[in-house]
């Protein structure tokens, strides 16, 4: 049953109140003046040239880029190997095993933030990467987690089994048969988590250092004190990667498939 | 093809690159269920061995304890003299194929079949070679670039074949390898499989649920049934001479005759309320016996024929359908108690008579087997 | 998005279900477990290798995640006392923070199910293009950072932002701007649009779960058409409405960013009065308090939903996504 014309407007009309928010923000990094308007007085790159030669916003970059691929990193290792245990451990009950990789992803950001504050402070990681790296590892490990775990079932014991018989101990056939068939799985699992990093603000508050802040923990201080065209052009670029990396996991593995065939 | 590397028997033992398997008193359970039940045969080197039986059986069960994934209750897998019970999966240096395939998806053909090679560390330029051999054996020759996912399931099931056989494991096991293929492949299969373990000498034993499979292919048979070992033998010893009903009922079509057998003269006869069931040979006694009566060897006469001159064993029934089976037609007669017999005969000789009609069935007393003591 | 919905079952090894036997084989494939009593006297099972392979991931969790969290409790009760649970109960000034809160998550549920809605059932009841249109606006939404989002809103909303300028400049209805910064309503506003898209996701995988042949069927029986929505669509598209309000009323209730930046003085939501604790009052072990009680309340939202809709259900709308 087709949706009544009534229905279909009103969707659009949300539709353009989804997607406005960011234009306007896009639109107000690009103005040649020096306030916040809308429309943007004339087109100019200014605000991003500013931004890209300012030691702290750069600095920020840096380190935001590092949380993230760090936090990455750790989210695959740690979501993949805790989907193996659900999916095959005969020993760790399965319900258990999934219950602590999905956790993370129940926990309110302002929770998780106090906790990881009061721990990693106290054993000396702060103010670094490592530190925001394995907080924001731990928030974007589920998303591996789930991720792997459905590869895995879809992965035959069987051709496991054919390793094994073939000459190969189980920690051979780990990784020279079971890690390349998930690894797909995980690498989106990865991504994910590097993007959920890449704009995360509440735990980042929590342990940032004024020597040690993130591409969104300076862009909240900054935006606290008002808007600013410069701000516009950094958030225009978080979103952009944000973005990219989206569009890199939902549409890439299509047109993957797609170029396949025809080939 | 045509060089015979070995016979089942002592003879052929020499120079067999296959391995001798003894299974002594394997036993598995399941909670209460006991999935193998105290299975004890052996297989001589290169010889054939199924291991036919029902879903259920336990004869998958039994094969991967052989293979090491799943370990007996008790009981030991000794091959080559050699007790390899507590030997991981690993290090059993055994060929399996699957029946899936269970070629590994993410590598080529070729590094399907080294990856044996590879594990068992040989060198790197040895093992082209061999590679391509093994392809070649399974008539792949070329094949080696290709992706899994490219090939048919049938060069599919051949490179699993290649795969299991490239580094001569002395032995081969196979679990319902040609289950997915279709008959015609499944038939072209079966006997390439069967020329190429003759060809290499390997000792092979295959799981299959397929009783035509199983005849064609083996030259031993392992019947199963709920766990336990019913018959071991040759293909003719399981279908001409089965011990039980349930030998019987596995392999192939057959009417079974179940009553007192005692002698009547020269003869011994299992009486029937309708008919008389003549048994070979001497039967001391009166006993209780089954009759088994395969459907080729039943002749069909209209009801008011002559008796011929020579003993034969007659019953009587009404045609209850003629199937008609290219080759041949199988006629179902219902019998005077109610069971249902089966007749095989030939689709060209014209049947002397149709559906309804009463008739007699007829057959030498030569031609049945007696199963004694069944219970 | 839907992987999750694998999760409450435990992942079965799909090679091994050709028979009952084969299929029990795969249960003891590693491992042996202990056998009956006959069963080789005193043999251990062996050390199972998929547990081994988990243990780096559990480590992992456990110090990185399960100590925080256990920090977390026993700071509440030890700094400097279990009184601090006591303050939060007894002080009028936390009970309206914890009213406010449930009162913003709850309209900020409604508002968003009741827009969310209409635009789910849009992108599932129409042609290939409309649907593609829809779902492209609502992932740019939903990719878009919360903060720039949230940010945007400043400069839409703000006393000289884009509604003011509008509204004095070019229409020339209001000679001084409307107020709506550091309002409920800006809070509101921003809430729903980083939200929404949840709810939006939950309630259409749920319409495109229903055969369009039973609406079909319903027609054909002379249904009219309201009455083929109020009979069978909207009841059967219930489940993805719990889950998608389920999920947007917990992470509502945790929110900081958007009611720090977009609200007033006056509301002070319980994410916003945590972070006071520790940040102005330097008050940690309240705040800890506080955020046991919150974690509490968002698991037991979360276990009573998921009696009704699977926990799979509800988490799996924000796979890829969390705020």
């Amino acid at each position: 049953m087709r949706a009544g014309l009534g229905v279909r407007l009103f969707a659009c009309l949300v539709a353009l109140l989804f997607v406005a928010p960011t234009l306007i923000v896009a639109a107000t990094s690009v103005t040649s003046g020096s306030m916040v308007t809308f429309p943007p007085k004339g087109f100019s790159p200014r605000w991003f040239q500013e931004v890209l030669t300012d030691p702290e916003w750069l600095t920020a970059l840096g380190n935001s880029v590092q949380v993230g691929l760090l936090a990455a990193v750790l989210a695959m290792a740690a979501g993949t190997s805790l989907a193996f245990a659900a999916a095959r451990s005969r020993f760790l009950p399965p319900a258990l095993v999934t219950g602590l990789a999905v956790l993370p992803m129940t926990v309110p950001l302002v929770v998780a933030g106090i906790g990881f504050y009061l721990v990693y402070v106290r054993v000396g990681l702060s103010g670094n990467a490592l530190s925001l790296g394995i907080a924001h590892a731990v928030l974007g490990l589920p998303f591996v987690f789930v991720n792997v775990l459905a590869a895995l079932t879809g992965v035959d014991r069987r051709v496991e089994e054919a390793a094994r018989v073939s000459g190969a101990t189980e920690t051979v056939t780990l990784v020279r048969i079971t890690l390349p068939l998930v690894a797909p799985a995980a690498l989106v699992g990865g991504v994910l988590a590097f993007v959920s990093s890449w704009d995360e603000v509440v735990v980042a508050l929590f342990l940032n250092t004024p020597r040690f802040r993130t591409l969104p923990v300076v862009m909240w201080s900054q935006v606290r004190s008002g808007v600013e065209p410069s701000i516009s052009a950094v958030a225009t670029l978080i979103t952009l990667v944000s973005l990219l990396m989206a569009a890199l996991v939902l549409v890439g593995p299509a047109v993957v498939k797609k170029v396949r065939r025809r080939t | 093809m045509t060089e015979t590397a070995t016979q089942a028997g002592p003879t052929g033992r020499e120079g067999s690159p296959g391995a001798r398997v003894e299974l002594a008193g394997i036993v598995k359970r399941y909670g209460d269920v006991r999935a193998v039940d105290d299975v004890s045969l052996t297989v001589e080197p290169g010889q054939f061995l199924t291991l036919l039986g029902a879903s259920g059986s336990g004869k998958t069960t039994l094969l991967r304890i052989i293979a090491g994934f799943v370990d007996a209750d008790e009981g030991r897998v000794v091959v080559d003299g050699r007790d390899i019970s507590q030997v991981p999966v690993h290090r059993r240096e055994i060929g399996m194929v699957f029946q899936n395939y269970a070629l590994f998806p993410h590598l080529s053909v070729a590094a399907n079949v080294a990856f044996p090679l590879e594990m068992r560390r040989v060198r790197r330029r040895d093992r082209a070679a061999l590679v391509e051999r093994a392809l070649e054996a399974v008539q792949l020759g070329g094949y080696g670039g290709r992706s899994p996912k490219e090939l048919s399931g049938g060069q599919q099931q051949r490179v699993a074949l290649a795969r299991a056989i490239v580094a001569r494991p002395p032995l081969l096991l196979m679990d319902e390898p040609l289950g997915a293929l279709d008959r015609r492949l499944r038939e072209a299969m079966q006997i390439e499989i069967r020329g190429l373990s003759r060809e290499l000498g390997l000792t092979v034993i295959n799981v299959t649920h397929d009783q035509e499979e199983a005849l064609t292919m083996s030259d031993h048979i392992a019947l199963l049934a709920g766990g336990r070992l019913v018959q071991h033998g040759t293909p003719e010893e399981l279908y001409g001479l089965p011990n039980s009903e349930v030998a019987a009922r596995f392999l192939g079509e057959s009417n079974l005759f179940r009553g007192r057998v005692r002698r009547e003269g020269s003869q011994a006869v299992l009486a029937l309320p309708y008919g008389r069931v003549l048994v070979p040979g001497d039967t001391p006694g009166e006993r209780e016996a089954v009759v088994v009566v395969r459907p080729s060897a039943i002749r069909i006469r209209p009801a008011g024929a002559e008796p011929p001159a020579a003993a034969v064993s007659r019953v009587p029934g009404v045609v209850s359908a003629d199937i008609y089976a290219g080759d041949s037609r199988k006629v179902l007669v219902e019998g005077a108690d109610g069971a249902e017999l089966v007749v095989r005969c030939e689709s060209g000789a014209p049947l002397p008579c149709s559906v309804g009609d009463e008739v007699v069935l007829e057959w030498d007393p030569g031609s049945c087997h007696i199963i004694t003591g069944a219970a | 998005m839907s992987a999750l919905s694998q999760i409450p079952s435990r992942a079965s090894s799909p090679g091994t279900q050709a028979s009952p036997a084969a299929a029990s084989d795969g249960r003891a494939g590693h491992g042996g477990g202990p056998g009956g009593g006959r069963a080789r006297a005193g043999r251990l099972p062996r050390p199972d290798f998929w547990s081994g392979a988990g243990l780096p991931g559990l480590a992992f969790v456990v110090a990185a995640f399960v100590v925080p969290m256990a920090v977390v409790v026993v700071k509440s009760l030890t700094d400097p006392s279990p009184e601090n649970y006591a303050a939060i109960f007894t002080s009028s000034v936390y009970q309206r923070s914890v009213v406010d809160t449930l009162e913003m998550a709850l309209t900020v549920t409604v508002l968003c199910l009741l827009i969310g809605y209409p635009y789910a059932y849009a992108m599932a009841r129409s042609g290939a293009a409309m649907r593609t249109f829809l779902m492209v606006a609502l992932m740019l939404a939903f990719w878009t950072s919360l903060l720039v989002r949230t940010y945007a809103w400043q400069i839409v909303l703000n006393d000289t932002g884009i509604v003011n300028t509008a509204l004095r400049d070019w229409l020339g209805l209001t000679s001084a701007p409307i107020h709506m910064i550091r309002t409920p309503f800006a809070v509101y506003v921003g809430m729903v649009h980083v939200l929404l898209p949840y709810a939006v996701l939950a309630l259409f995988a749920q319409l495109r779960s229903i055969d369009p042949d039973v609406e079909r069927a319903a027609r054909v029986m002379g249904a009219r058409p309201w009455r083929v929505f109020a009979r069978v669509t909207l009841p059967l598209s219930l489940p993805g409405a719990v889950a998608g309000g389920v999920l947007v009323f917990v992470l509502a209730l945790g929110f900081y960013i958007t009611p720090q930046l977009l609200g007033g003085a006056r509301q002070v939501y319980v994410g916003q009065a945590i972070m006071q604790q520790i940040e102005q009052f330097l008050k940690p072990g309240v705040g800890a308090a506080m955020a046991v009680l919150l974690f509490l309340a968002v698991l037991a939202v979360l276990g009573l939903a998921a009696r009704f809709v699977g926990l799979g259900r509800i988490l799996g709308v924000g796979m890829g996504r969390r705020r």
